[in-house]
This record gives structure tokens, C-alpha cells and sequence, in this order.
């Protein structure tokens, strides 16, 4: 795992871009330590299954990770970056280091 | 982690046995607030922690004939110091050393809250575990087994429903059990990933011995890891000079850790509640994503946000209104005339000073309290069943474009009815500088109070069209609140805390005692720190107001008005209308009354002395300037305590009156070149 999460492999998606009702695995969260560790805190961790509940294409997004809402500004919901894959294939675990 | 360790508890020879100390820890809208009003009730102290200006609620419950003395420690999601809540979190456990943390986790999403008790596992206070909301968890089909989580994480684990009081005294039994030693603590804890077992470990030893006693070495080297601002300016000192140059190179190396520590600590929890949560039912829809189908609808939600607003005003106006009058004229005036009568003998200063200055003054403080009381009520009842977050939601879209996000929306509505519970109302903002961005911004919402100025000034000038006029007026009122909130966020505070991440909790049903309880200590918390400023302010005023002449023309607020006068041209005010907007100070109705002392005329004859006597170009800068004048005193007294700073409270009253003069001058021109001076 980098601080970088577009250096992933796989072709990743903003948070931000996805449809309302779409599911995914989060890649990372770029933007700094701080976001990211704020994020964490609240359940948003890289290999998390996360779902869009509401995303309108303006204003913030809701989305659903760990049995949590969690409403996003649309810069931060810009910052969480999601794998593209639908295919169903379990979580990446980050605990391998 | 600056204090030392202090000395063991039970080395003191107290014949009656010292309560034990219970830190109350958990992540927000965990039902926290509803077990410490259950364990406390009124006895609960309602304060600041030293030197913040986040709230410090502390209480005493006594079960089975033992005391306990429980601190609520602020909400965090973790305890890292991001925020200055989960600074003051981490200090009291390792400064104060409570005997016993009990943290509370939500049932229906346990894996998110155990990253708090990940933390709280790190540091040298025993824990104890009470899992809330399982009647909640059950409706949307988890199922939790206590025994067997307990037996996973080695400590006890106490399942409850705080809203109808189950669990509550079984957890402070566990609580107490655990203190004495009579229960085991011995808890699992989450390990570094194998990636960053290395580069941990040769942390800890750079850093063993240096730390203050009582700070483990594990906490602080993890910490470290995770990039914390506090600890590693703490650590610089620590290890002054040479130790820190080795410690520097190893986190620079290791930048990537924070994600690790992270994802090694919801691995554990992953570990741990496997065998003990089991979710049978996936996918259905719940009754919190039906409701939150229309209350987050960008419609529809808006429309029931309004519905809310209105609901909450109605009640303000039906209820605390009559109230409000009630008090004013039967008790403050019964009381008045009677003190009056009783004093006739004495000297004519000393009734006025009692009547006028101290009386009005407790009169002032006496009838906030109906509003507040309804507001908090309503406040609290919004809080308490998770629909304060949606509206927030809502909002957000439109209150970036003023440079804030949507948690800063619900105070600055409430200023619609009273900038003070507004300014108090900002406490649900976290970030202290957003805070600080809205309480400046507050009192530029024109209150009720200078509503009613608008509305009895108004028809008397332009009786053709009074409403537009009206509506103009607010209508610029709140462009200028926009203005300056876009400039301050530009060049006061920088763009940083426009950062909107918020959890959207599950719908609950209200918890009455809860709201109560909230209403009740904020309304009593405004009189206790509120009164003082406020009764001094209005001794002063009716000083200025009555001396040296006998009359308000002749008093020394006369004379500065006077002396005003000058700057007072710029805004076609003469020294009456000055008066009268410093009089206002007191309260913001009190301008209309001082224009009727100085022009001898009752409330009703006044409209027409006024309009022979002053032009509609004046009249229009003075509704401006009065607008947006410095708030009434119990606003800035509600500021001093929110803010806990004079500076900042001083810089809201010259920013006021900055823009007061600046705007009534520029109005007064506009409409003296439209021919208004007439």
C-alpha cells in the first residue's frame, strides 16, 4: 500500500464520479494524512466495500462503509478513490503491509 | 502528557472511600449523553476543560451505595489529535487517570466503533465495554453475542439499550468490579502489521525512558507512525537535540504508515467480532435509507427542512412569547413598581439604580429564558433523533458558496429568532476556526427584535410599499452576511476547514429525558455566565442614560452622541438617532423606546414626530445601522462564552460597527441621490 492510491494497478474511479447506488472497493484516499486519517477513523480504510447511497452530481455525497453514512463534501468525496473492478472478488487485505 | 504520574489512589486513609473516577468515552451519536443523564441527572456540572472551549460535563451517581464521579469525555472517532476534542480526550485519561474508562459502542456499527476502543487499548487505564443500541442492531438484523465478544477481547462486555435504561447499572457494576480488581482486564490488543514491525520497534527504543512517566513508549511510537502534529512536537522536545535526528529519518522513511496502522487495527477488530456478530439478513433496505430518501432529497428535504424551521419558530412565538411577555409585565414590572413604591423615601438615584439598572437588567437575563428553554428543546429534540444531520446534508450545497458547510446552517437560522441560542447553537460545529467563522457571522441575522424595529420604522417612511422596503432591507442584510463571510473565509481562515465529512446517524426515537436534561443545563449554563455581563451592562447604560441631567437629552449619552455627531453626518443621523442606536445596546427593541423618551412621544404618536422631524434618506441608514450594529449584550455575553476570548468577541463588535457605519453611509447616499432627503 503507497500514499499514492492512483499507483494501484488496477483503474481507479473517484468517489465523486460514481452513480447513486453503484458499490465498489476503496482503493485510498488522497489529500494528506489528516483526511485520510479522519476518514479511517469513521471506517473509510483502503479494501473497505463501500456503496453510493445518494450522489446527484452536485453537492455532497452519502455513502455507506462499515453499517456507516457518511456524508462527503464534494472536494473530499474527490479525494476517495475507489477501484473500478465490479467483479465480485474479496476485499484487498491492507494488513499484509 | 505533561503531569506526572499521580500517587496511588489507595495509599489515602479517607474513612469513607473516595468515589471512583469514570472517564465516559465513544465516538458521536453512540447515545452517550442519554447513559450520563441516566447515571447523573441535575447533578450533572456543565463547564469548559481548562483553557478550551469545548464543553467538560461532569457528574456524581451513587448505585448499591457506592459514589461514582463520571467525566463525559468529548465524542471522538479516534484519539488522535486531529480535532481538539480528541486532545482533551487523551490528555484527561493519561493527565487525570480516571480509575476506570467505560466506552460506549453502537450496536449497529460495532466494527467502526471499536476503532476507538483500538486506541483506548494503548493507553494504561483499564476499559470496559457497553455495547448500546442492540434493540436497534436487532431491527436491522445483527445479532450480537456479549459473551462471546467479552471472551475475544479480554475485557467485560455489557450489551444495552440506554433509552430504556437497560444496562446502565449492570455497566457501572462492571465498571466498579473492574476497579476493584474483582474482574479481569486483560485485554487483546492489535499488532503493527508485519510491514512496520521493524521500523516500530526501533521507535520505541529511540524513544523508551524519555517520555513522561505514565506515557507508554508503544502509544507514543505509534502515534508517531500515524504522523500526529501534537506528539511529534512533543517527542522534539523530549528527546532534545541529538535523540531526535534518528527518530526524524525512521518516519520519514516510513510516511506511508498512518494507512497501515489504520488497516491493521480493522483487521484485528475484524478478528474479534467474527464469532460474536452475526448478520444474517444482508441487503434490506432500512427505515433510516426510506426516511433519508426524502430528507436528503434536494427537494424534498429542503421542503421539510422549512417545515422544521417553521415548526420550531411557531412553538417559539405561541409558547415562549406570552411567556417572554408575561414575565416582562407582571413579574420585572410588578417587581419594579413595588421596589419603586417601597423605596419612595429613599433617594431618587438609588430607586433608579435598582429599578432601572440592576432590576432591568435581571428582567433582561429573566426573559431570555422562555426562548432559550423552547430552542434548546427543539434543538435537542433535532440532536436527539438523528435529523439535525440531514438538514446539514441539505444545506451544504448552499452554504459552501458563503465559504461554509452545512453544520453551520442550523445556527445561523435559530438567529432568526435570537442571535444567543444561534451563537450558543454553533457548538455543533467541530472545527474551531469554522465555529469561530459562524459565531462572527451570527450577528449579522437580523433577531426577531430588530425585525420588529424593521417592522415599526418601516410603514412609518415608506407607507406606499412597506413590505418591499422590508424585504429589501433583509434581503441586503443577508448579502451582507454573505460578503462577509466569503471575505473573512478568504483572508481570516484560510480555506482549510471548508472540509465537510460528516456521519449521518440512524433515525432514533427521542430520548425526553435526554432533551430535557440538555435544555435545561444550556438555558441554566446562559444564566449563570451570562447574567453578570449582562445586569453590569444595563447598570451602566441607565448610569449614561441618567447623569449627570434628569433627563436622557441631558445625560452623558447625550453628550457622546453630541460628540458623535461628526461621523454621525456621513449617515444623515442626527444625535437623537445616534442615541437611540446606542441605546440599543441593552436590548435591540430599546431603540424604538429611547426615540419616544427623546422625542417625548408615546409608541403610537411617535411615527408622526418622527417622520416631520427626519428624512426618509436617514431613516433608512439609521434601520441599516441598527440592523447591523454591535448585537445587544446578552449576543456579545453569549460570544465572550462561546469564543472564551475578549479578542475575538471585540473583533465581532468592531467588525459590526464597521460595517454598520459603512453600509448605513453608503445607503444614506444612494437614497439622498434618489432624491430621499426631502
Amino acid at each position: 500500500m503507497t500514499l499514492n492510491p492512483f499507483a494501484s494497478h488496477t483503474p481507479t474511479t473517484p468517489l465523486s464520479e460514481l452513480p447513486t447506488g453503484s458499490r465498489g472497493v476503496v482503493a485510498g484516499v488522497a489529500g494528506g494524512r489528516a483526511l485520510a486519517g479522519r476518514l479511517a477513523a469513521m471506517g473509510l480504510t483502503a479494501g473497505v466495500e463501500i456503496q453510493v447511497l445518494q450522489n446527484r452530481g452536485r453537492g455532497p455525497v452519502l455513502a455507506l462503509v462499515r453499517d456507516t453514512r457518511i456524508a462527503l463534501g464534494r472536494v473530499q468525496a474527490g479525494m476517495v478513490v475507489v477501484h473500478d473492478s465490479r467483479i465480485e472478488e474479496p476485499p484487498v487485505s491492507v494488513a499484509a503491509g | 502528557m505533561t503531569a506526572a504520574l499521580k500517587s496511588h489512589p489507595s495509599a489515602s486513609p479517607l474513612a469513607e472511600p473516595r468515589p471512583l473516577v469514570i472517564g465516559l468515552a465513544g465516538q458521536p451519536n453512540v447515545g452517550k449523553s442519554t447513559v450520563f443523564s441516566i447515571l447523573t441527572g441535575l447533578s450533572q456540572e456543565v463547564g469548559n476543560w481548562p483553557g478550551r472551549t469545548v464543553e467538560r460535563r461532569t457528574g456524581n451517581a451513587r448505585i448499591g451505595g457506592r459514589m461514582f464521579r463520571i467525566v463525559d469525555l468529548p465524542g471522538t472517532y479516534s484519539l488522535t489529535s486531529n480535532s481538539e476534542e480528541e486532545r482533551i480526550a487523551r490528555h484527561f485519561i493519561l493527565d487525570e487517570r480516571p480509575d476506570v474508562i467505560v466506552m460506549l459502542a453502537d450496536a449497529t456499527a460495532l466494527e467502526r466503533n471499536l476503532y476507538l476502543l483500538a486506541e483506548l487499548l494503548l493507553l494504561p487505564i483499564p476499559v470496559v465495554l457497553g455495547v448500546n443500541m442492540v434493540d436497534v442492531a436487532r431491527r436491522e438484523g445483527i445479532e450480537l453475542d456479549a459473551h462471546v465478544l467479552q471472551a475475544a477481547l479480554g475485557l467485560p462486555v455489557v450489551p444495552m439499550v440506554a433509552s430504556r435504561n437497560q444496562g446502565v447499572s449492570e455497566l457501572l457494576a462492571a465498571a466498579a468490579a473492574v476497579a476493584d480488581g474483582r474482574s479481569a482486564c486483560s485485554p487483546a490488543r492489535p499488532e503493527i502489521a508485519a510491514g512496520h514491525r521493524e521500523v516500530f520497534s526501533a521507535l520505541k527504543d529511540a524513544i523508551a525512558g524519555s517520555q513522561p512517566p505514565g506515557v507508554p513508549a508503544d502509544w507514543v511510537a505509534l502515534k508517531l507512525l500515524e504522523g500526529d502534529r501534537e506528539l511529534t512536537e512533543q517527542a522534539q522536545c523530549w528527546l532534545a537535540g541529538a535523540g531526535w535526528a534518528p527518530v526524524h529519518e525512521l518516519l520519514r522513511a516510513h510516511e506511508d504508515a498512518v494507512l497501515d496502522v489504520a488497516g491493521a487495527r480493522y483487521e484485528w477488530i475484524g478478528r474479534m467480532v467474527r464469532a460474536a456478530v452475526r448478520r444474517p439478513r444482508l441487503g434490506a433496505v432500512s427505515l433510516t435509507d426510506r426516511l433519508d430518501r426524502v430528507a436528503t432529497h434536494p427537494v424534498a428535504g429542503l421542503a421539510l427542512l422549512l417545515a422544521a424551521f417553521g415548526a420550531v419558530f411557531w412553538l417559539t412565538f405561541t409558547v415562549a412569547g406570552p411567556v417572554q411577555e408575561y414575565l416582562d409585565t407582571r413579574v420585572i414590572g410588578g417587581l419594579g413598581s413595588r421596589l419603586e413604591a417601597a423605596l419612595a423615601t429613599a433617594p431618587g438615584w438609588l430607586s433608579g439604580l435598582l429599578v432601572d439598572g440592576v432590576l432591568a437588567g435581571t428582567g433582561t437575563v429573566l426573559t431570555f429564558v422562555p426562548i432559550l428553554l423552547v430552542f434548546f428543546l427543539a434543538l435537542g429534540f433535532l440532536e436527539d433523533t438523528g435529523y439535525q444531520s440531514r438538514m446539514a446534508y441539505v444545506m451544504d450545497r448552499f452554504m459552501h458558496r458563503m465559504g461554509l458547510h452545512g453544520k453551520s446552517f442550523l445556527p445561523l437560522f435559530l438567529g432568526f429568532g435570537c442571535n444567543v441560542p444561534a451563537v450558543m447553537g454553533s457548538r455543533v460545529i467541530e472545527s474551531r476556526p469554522a465555529r469561530l467563522l459562524t459565531i462572527m457571522l451570527v450577528p449579522f441575522v437580523p433577531c426577531s427584535a430588530r425585525l420588529l424595529v424593521l417592522a415599526f420604522i418601516v410603514p412609518v417612511f415608506f407607507p406606499a410599499h412597506p413590505a418591499l422596503i422590508a424585504w429589501g432591507l433583509v434581503a441586503g442584510n443577508l448579502l451582507v452576511l454573505a460578503l462577509v463571510g466569503l471575505a473573512m473565509d478568504r483572508f481570516v481562515f484560510g480555506r482549510e476547514r471548508l472540509a465537510f465529512i460528516m456521519e449521518m446517524p440512524l433515525y432514533h426515537v427521542p430520548n425526553l429525558r435526554t432533551i430535557g436534561i440538555y435544555a435545561l443545563t444550556h438555558v441554566w449554563m446562559f444564566m449563570k455566565r451570562a447574567a453578570t455581563v449582562i445586569v453590569v451592562v444595563s447598570v451602566v447604560v441607565w448610569l449614561l442614560v441618567s447623569f449627570p441631567g434628569e433627563g436622557v437629552d441631558d445625560s452623558w449619552l447625550a453628550t457622546a452622541g453630541r460628540a458623535l455627531e461628526p461621523a454621525g453626518a456621513l449617515l444623515g443621523m442626527d444625535w437623537r438617532l445616534i442615541v437611540a442606536t446606542l441605546s440599543a445596546f441593552t436590548a435591540k427593541e430599546n431603540s424604538i423606546a429611547t426615540l419616544g423618551v427623546i422625542f417625548s412621544a408615546d409608541e403610537a404618536g411617535l411615527g408622526s414626530v418622527l417622520f416631520g422631524l427626519v428624512t426618509p434618506a436617514s431613516a433608512l441608514a439609521f434601520l441599516v445601522v441598527n440592523m447591523l450594529f454591535v448585537p445587544c449584550v446578552a449576543t456579545v455575553a453569549a460570544i465572550r462564552q462561546e469564543t472564551g476570548s475578549w479578542r475575538w468577541t471585540a473583533a465581532s463588535a468592531v467588525l459590526m460597527l464597521g460595517v454598520a457605519v459603512g453600509a448605513g453611509a453608503l445607503v444614506f447616499h444612494v437614497a439622498r441621490l434618489a432624491g430621499l432627503a426631502a
